[in-house]
């Protein structure tokens, strides 16, 4: 994956070196970055094991669909603006970085997960809302959802622990200087 | 707790642990897992409460549904946590964060699960005489967790995050 002067532009803008040089940005969204991952895999979770007909089928898929996927979504879009933050920071490290483009990989997989149980599986949905096992199909997503996106914080634990070369490349001469 | 930390430190477990170095990225993983499971179903447990998920669940079937999630979840977070503690003694014990991390957490487990017990009476919060003290429960219990959320992300951060006041060599 190339990017290079994309993501040299990236961490060369304004944002890109607050992120890096104030001591305290980077620590802030990665702990928002935390809770809205958190977030999203937790209401996601309930979804999923509702497909899988986990713990009952006695709440109906429909209802407990459209109560927590906005949680979901917005945990998301929060997720997807502190990251951004972070990828930021030292963009053309993060592009790089094989754990990174792991993580993208996982998140374009759960994303095409869901698009085709929305488009295939999710039309015949009146025939077990409730009190029905789920079909093999709808079981089959709600495994795979829970499977990509526990590779997502997998993969995306592992960026910290190989990025550490990266925060030593960091001049800290710099962090005591008036960027901030 | 400095000894404390010195002494775990040479234990022949944490030397274990020390000597492969994928483990502590693996059991972070698996504590982040965990608490997705433990801060979602405190969210039902509260978002019950405040009527964000409608009525028609029954407060006791919610807190039927969720409770057992929770604990399992802080049975897997404790245990993963003790890993992790035992594998890097200084970096978690000699934390101000992790020691106000134990407090919120001791706090926000606390609320939820009080929440989830008035939630099995059958207690209907929308039915309550005065539906406000439920409802700030719920909504302290939320901002708790999301407080130990931070609090263990900021323990890899602790001295930047609280320069003179988080204690030497942490």
């Amino acid at each position: 994956m190339d990017c290079s002067s994309i993501c040299l532009a990236i961490e060369q803008s304004p944002i890109g070196v607050f992120m890096r040089f104030n001591p305290y940005a980077f620590a802030v969204a990665e702990a928002v970055h935390v809770i809205a991952v958190a977030m999203v895999f937790g209401t996601i979770f309930i979804v999923d094991l509702r497909l899988l007909g986990l713990p009952s089928t006695t709440w109906s898929m429909t209802t407990l669909a459209a109560r927590l996927l906005k949680w979901t979504w917005g945990s998301f879009v929060l997720a997807v603006v502190t990251g951004g933050l972070m990828f930021a920071s030292t963009a053309v490290l993060y592009s790089t970085n094989i754990f990174f483009q792991l993580k993208m990989v996982a998140l374009v997989l759960a994303g095409m997960n869901m698009l085709i149980f929305e488009v295939v599986t999710a039309r015949s949905i009146k025939n077990w809302d409730r009190d029905t096992a789920p079909p093999l199909s709808a079981k089959i997503a709600g495994l795979l959802s829970i499977l990509f996106w526990v590779s997502v914080i997998l993969f995306g634990r592992w960026i910290g622990f190989t990025k550490e070369v990266a925060v030593q490349q960091i001049d800290f001469g710099a962090i005591n200087s008036s960027f901030f | 707790m400095s000894d404390f930390a010195q002494w775990l430190r040479y234990t022949p477990l944490s030397l274990f642990i020390q000597s492969v170095e994928w483990i502590i990225p693996l059991v972070q993983t698996i504590h982040i897992v965990a608490i997705g499971i433990a801060i979602g179903s405190a969210f039902m447990i509260s978002a019950r409460v405040l009527g964000w998920l409608g009525t028609s669940w029954a407060p006791a079937e919610v807190a039927d549904r969720f409770r057992p999630w929770l604990l399992g979840a802080i049975v897997i977070l404790a245990l993963s946590g003790l890993l992790l503690i035992v594998g890097e003694p200084a970096r978690e014990l000699l934390a101000l964060s992790f020691w106000m991390k134990m407090t919120a957490l001791a706090a926000a487990l606390t609320i939820s699960l009080s929440l989830a017990r008035q939630l099995r009476r059958g207690q209907a919060p929308e039915e309550a005489a005065s539906p406000s003290l439920p409802r700030l429960r719920a909504s302290v219990a939320l901002v708790l967790w999301a407080a130990v959320i931070v609090l263990g992300r900021f323990i890899a951060y602790d001295s930047i995050i609280w320069g003179a006041v988080s204690p030497p060599s942490a």
